[in-house]
């Protein structure tokens, strides 16, 4: 009754009638999947996958292949033996046809362990959309990097830049509000409309990073018409523990340093269910050395941390996560021309202003001097759940953030009585809070899903010492309904589909130059998503995914009243209050071979954006102080993008892997039939991996190459550019890595190598491309050391 | 089930305390548009201004003016006009002013006196003068005038060897023509080394020139 009971609260909540649902398990999915060697990548055959709970299970066969059939939507305790490996035991929950791979660690070491392994397999919520994931061994090596060039890794996904240490992902060609991060479940809101404005997350929070490449406003409401980016933190520990890792990073281009540690636990007894971990990281950089000089002033520093507590039993849950950023970046110096002229001026000089090394030694390396950013963002998030067999789980998230953005002008204000020595030119302050309540029902006649409401209120709020205001202030309040469901009539195939409603209202406060009057602008939106997709199994090894959904995004303060000079690019450019909705219409489909020796992943998608807002060549000319300035006006057309992401894995021989990416895209302004600007160039990736279990006392030793080549971007709209985009190229790199045992833990080193041959290259999604060319040779050390401070000997729960 | 119904119930409160909390906690300062700060100078108005050193009734003004930064206007250049006798010598002068906080009726006039400015024109030659050592005043003809008129600058700064600024010049004015000047400031920190290339401009204007 009581269930009933919570039920009809929660159908009020959403002010919905839903007939009452007979719960009625159904048990048709699937866990299927592969059992490999952690340390040899080797499948393991003849593996015994153990459901505890339901008592069934089932052996790997000569391919490494499991298939267990007609279970439950629950979770379940499932444990993996094979000679000579730890037995593997973990937590899964499934909620559809899920497939895994088990990584089993050999046996070694003849130690009586039990390797006790968090493998999270989380629920999706839209599982037909393409998605590629970063974790484990790839995340380790990207430790160190900020989170767009970590996220290069993934076929798909691009990076935009300002200079080497401000970089945003790209998807599919889209970025900044176009694309959504969730950062820890939270939809981080910063100063995205910036281009160079980094996100502000410490990616060592992370252990995995995931794109959704297609729209996800079904679930996150506007904005995430391109993409999401997903920040996750391992699960907090279930068992007494208490446990961490640390991450050392050195490079010797820029010499940067960093240091990232985690420390974590969990109580028995009376406290069972009471888990923590804290989390902090300190970067630092100095100016980065291309290979023929040095960029003044662009060093970086970093100071961030993070807290999470959590109350969980069996029926109800309580989370507390606290986060706070922290990055000053400096600008490299010569990156700013007063206008085209100077600017054309500048690229055509073979060398940027430079000094020598002993300049900075002199100076201090690491000093960043006027000409930065610096950036704070705080983020407090509470989730709460409850949930019983039959109804399934409620959860109610609430977070409010803070971002902070400052901005130093090379040179200080002038200023009569010197007040305004340290001022920052322009300070952004954007506090959110945002809410959600979900409700996940368990399957009813083979169809399982959730219901949803979400909230945010934004206030933005600008002071600077620009004449007007470079983005005004604002308000906005915006909710969304929405209902996703997915249908699994056996283990083979899924159809899903959603709906969802959106209201926005934003109001912003502005002054008039003249009168310094204050007056309003209101805008109100509405939007209706719908996604559809399916997926179907062919075999074990061969799965199909398709997906056709929409989404939409309400152009920014800054499309709507920008008015001045884009620093970077010389670029005069004026807003447009009146700008419309974007709406999207993606399709997406992906392939997946999963075999013992290959494994593919090729997704392709066409995406048609009605309302596209780009900057538009006005071919006229503003004169102010600093000298003449092509004007660009925000303007609307319709687009389409249509591309292909290509990921496989060939395990050649055991030891042997050959790894080859490709992210191909095609964007054309649909109104012009012309293309549009800052469109990523194709980019094809290579990479040969050569491992053995054990050399020279050694153990999990590799050894690999690659290179990355990227054609020039040829596909520009005439008349937007001031220089043509540089000339493609092909980077080389190499890298070696090995871990030690030492008390029990596997300390991880390893050594890479970027930019093998000290190319000398520009790259067409870099502003700094006018002025500079990019990073030349890096040697990168990276080490991993976990450590466990108890239980000691019975079980070892390690992050990854 | 007592318990969970108290669960429950403490969620709702939750999620209810959280939304209201959202609400509540708006203080609203965006609701305050804080225009920039008083003590912080633009640069609004460019004045060259020559007077002929044998002559000194002959002078000549030129006013390159964009009031205010943020609107689309272009500038008034209707007094941005340099007219200069053949073949003299012109001291000259650059004045550098902020004329955004000046009421309209009392703008600096044709026959200026950098000694009798509007009390709330701001001065920022003075703050120019002050960063002499990372700032230069470049000029470049275009058109008739570039073979009969040259401007040597005439001031030094403190860095050591000493360069020149350019706030004070000399002009040397041969025969009568037509053409244009552009005047630039050029903002050089770490680099100056006086020459024009290194560095942006403060200040990049244009003044129509004529020689009788």
């Amino acid at each position: 009754m009581h269930t009933l009971k919570t039920f009809l609260i929660c159908c009020c909540l959403f002010g919905v009638h839903a007939s009452y649902l007979h719960a009625q398990d159904s048990c048709t999915l699937s866990l299927s999947g592969k059992v490999v060697c952690t340390r040899t990548h080797e499948i393991l055959t003849y593996a015994i996958i153990y459901i505890k709970e339901s008592k069934k299970g089932a052996a790997t066969d000569e391919k490494g292949m499991f298939l267990i059939p007609k279970i439950c939507p629950g979770k379940y305790s499932i444990q993996v033996h094979q000679m000579g490996h730890r037995i593997l035991d973990t937590l899964i929950s499934i909620s559809g046809n899920t497939h895994v791979v088990f990584d089993l660690p050999p046996d070694d070491t003849h130690l009586k362990e039990i390797s006790v392994e968090s493998h999270q397999v989380k629920k999706e919520e839209v599982e037909t959309v393409h998605k590629s994931e970063l974790s484990g061994e790839q995340l380790q090596q990207t430790r160190g990097e900020n989170l767009g060039d970590a996220l290069k890794e993934i076929a798909g996904v691009d990076v935009i830049q300002s200079g080497a240490t401000i970089a945003k992902p790209v998807i599919h060609g889209l970025h900044s509000n176009r694309i959504l991060i969730l950062n820890n479940g939270v939809r981080q809101e910063g100063q995205q409309w910036g281009d160079d404005h980094a996100p502000e997350i410490d990616p060592f929070i992370a252990t995995k990073l995931s794109v959704i490449k297609g729209a996800a406003s079904i679930r996150y409401g506007s904005d995430a018409i391109g993409g999401v980016v997903l920040v996750e933190p391992a699960e907090l520990p279930k068992e007494k523990c208490m446990n961490g890792e640390l991450n050392l990073v050195g490079m010797d281009n820029s010499r940067l340093f960093a240091g990232s540690g985690i420390l974590q636990g969990a109580f028995d007894n009376k406290l069972s269910g009471l888990s923590y971990r804290i989390q902090g990281t300190y970067r630092q950089a100095g100016n980065i050395e291309t290979p023929d000089y040095i960029l003044d002033n662009t060093g970086l520093l970093e100071k961030n941390y993070s807290g999470a507590v959590a109350y969980e039993k069996e029926h109800y849950g309580l989370n507390v996560y606290y986060s706070h950023f922290y990055s000053e970046l400096g600008i490299f110096t010569y990156s700013e021309a007063s206008n085209p002229a100077q600017l054309l001026q500048l690229f055509q000089e073979l060398a940027p202003t430079n000094f020598p090394l002993s300049y900075y030694l002199q100076k201090g390396f690491y000093k960043i001097n006027r000409g930065y950013q610096a950036v704070s963002h705080n983020l407090l998030k509470a989730t709460a759940y409850v949930k019983y067999g039959t109804f399934g789980k409620l959860e109610a998230t609430f977070a409010r953030q803070t971002d902070s953005r400052q901005e130093y002008d090379l040179d200080v204000p002038y200023s009569i009585n010197g007040s305004l020595d340290n001022a920052p030119q322009n300070n952004f302050d954007l506090t959110t809070h945002t809410a959600e309540l979900i409700w996940e029902h368990n399957s009813w006649h083979h169809i399982s899903g959730s219901l949803g409401g979400s909230f945010i209120t934004e206030g933005n709020v600008y002071t600077g010492l620009t004449y007007g205001a470079l983005i005004p202030n604002y308000r906005n309040y915006g909710g969304g309904l929405f209902l996703i469901e997915k249908w699994n009539p056996n283990d083979k195939f899924t159809l899903e589909a959603g709906i969802r409603s959106d209201y926005k209202w934003q109001r912003e406060y502005m002054l008039n130059p003249t009168s310094l009057l204050e007056y309003t602008n209101t805008q109100q939106y509405n939007a209706t998503t719908a996604t559809i997709g399916a997926s179907y199994r062919f075999s074990p090894t061969v799965s199909l995914s398709m997906n056709a959904g929409n989404g939409w995004r309400a152009p920014s303060a800054f499309e709507l009243y920008a008015f001045g000079v884009h620093g970077a690019t010389g670029q005069f450019v004026v807003g447009d209050s009146t700008l419309k909705l974007e709406q999207s219409y993606n399709f997406c489909s992906s392939l997946l071979y999963a075999g013992s020796k290959l494994e593919a992943e090729l997704g392709a998608y066409v995406n048609v954006i009605d309302n596209y807002i780009y900057l538009k060549p006005t071919l006229t000319t503003h004169i102010n102080i600093d000298g003449y300035f092509p004007v660009f006006d925000y303007t609307q057309t319709n687009a389409l993008f249509k591309g292909i992401d290509l990921d496989v894995k060939w395990h050649i021989t055991p030891q042997l892997l050959y790894e080859p990416k490709a992210t191909l895209i095609y964007a054309n302004d649909l109104t012009t039939h012309g293309y549009l600007v800052l469109i990523p160039p194709q980019r094809f990736q290579n990479k040969l991996e050569y491992r053995w279990k054990k050399l020279a006392g050694l153990r999990n030793v590799f050894v690999n190459g690659g290179n990355l080549i990227v054609p020039a971007q040829t596909r520009v709209p005439p008349n937007s550019d001031f220089v043509p985009p540089p000339k493609g190229y092909v980077l080389f790199s190499a890298s070696v890595g090995c871990s030690v045992k030492v008390r029990n833990q596997d300390i991880s080193f390893s050594i890479i190598c970027n930019n093998l041959l000290n190319t000398v290259y520009r790259d067409y999604m870099d502003f700094f491309r006018y002025y500079a060319d990019e990073p030349g040779r890096s040697v990168q050390l990276k080490i991993r050391i976990p450590f466990q401070f108890f239980p000691t000997k019975t079980t070892q729960t390690s992050i990854n | 089930m007592k318990k969970k119904s108290l669960l429950f119930l403490l969620l709702t409160v939750l999620t209810v305390s959280a939304l209201l909390f959202s609400v509540a906690s708006c203080k609203k300062s965006e609701q305050i548009v804080t225009p920039a700060p008083p003590s912080n100078e633009f640069l609004t108005t460019v004045i060259f201004r020559c007077v002929n050193t044998a002559a000194p009734y002959d002078t000549t003004t030129a006013i390159w003016r964009a009031l205010n930064p943020s609107s689309s206007a272009p500038p008034d250049t209707s007094k941005a006009i340099l007219t200069f006798n053949k073949n003299s010598t012109y001291t000259c002068n650059v004045y550098i002013l902020d004329e955004s906080k000046t009421a309209l009726s009392a703008l600096v006039q044709p026959n200026f006196n950098i000694n009798n400015l509007p009390s709330t024109t701001v001065n920022v030659t003075t703050e120019i003068r002050a960063r002499q050592n990372y700032h230069l005043v470049c000029f470049d003809m275009s058109g008739a005038i570039t073979s009969n008129l040259t401007v040597a600058r005439t001031d030094y700064d403190t860095n050591n060897p000493p360069l020149q600024v350019g706030l004070n010049d000399n002009a040397t004015v041969l025969a009568p023509s037509t053409g244009r000047m552009e005047m630039a400031l050029h903002h050089q920190p770490n680099v100056k080394n006086g020459s024009c290339g290194p560095g942006t401009d403060d200040f990049d204007v244009y003044y129509g020139v004529t020689i009788h």
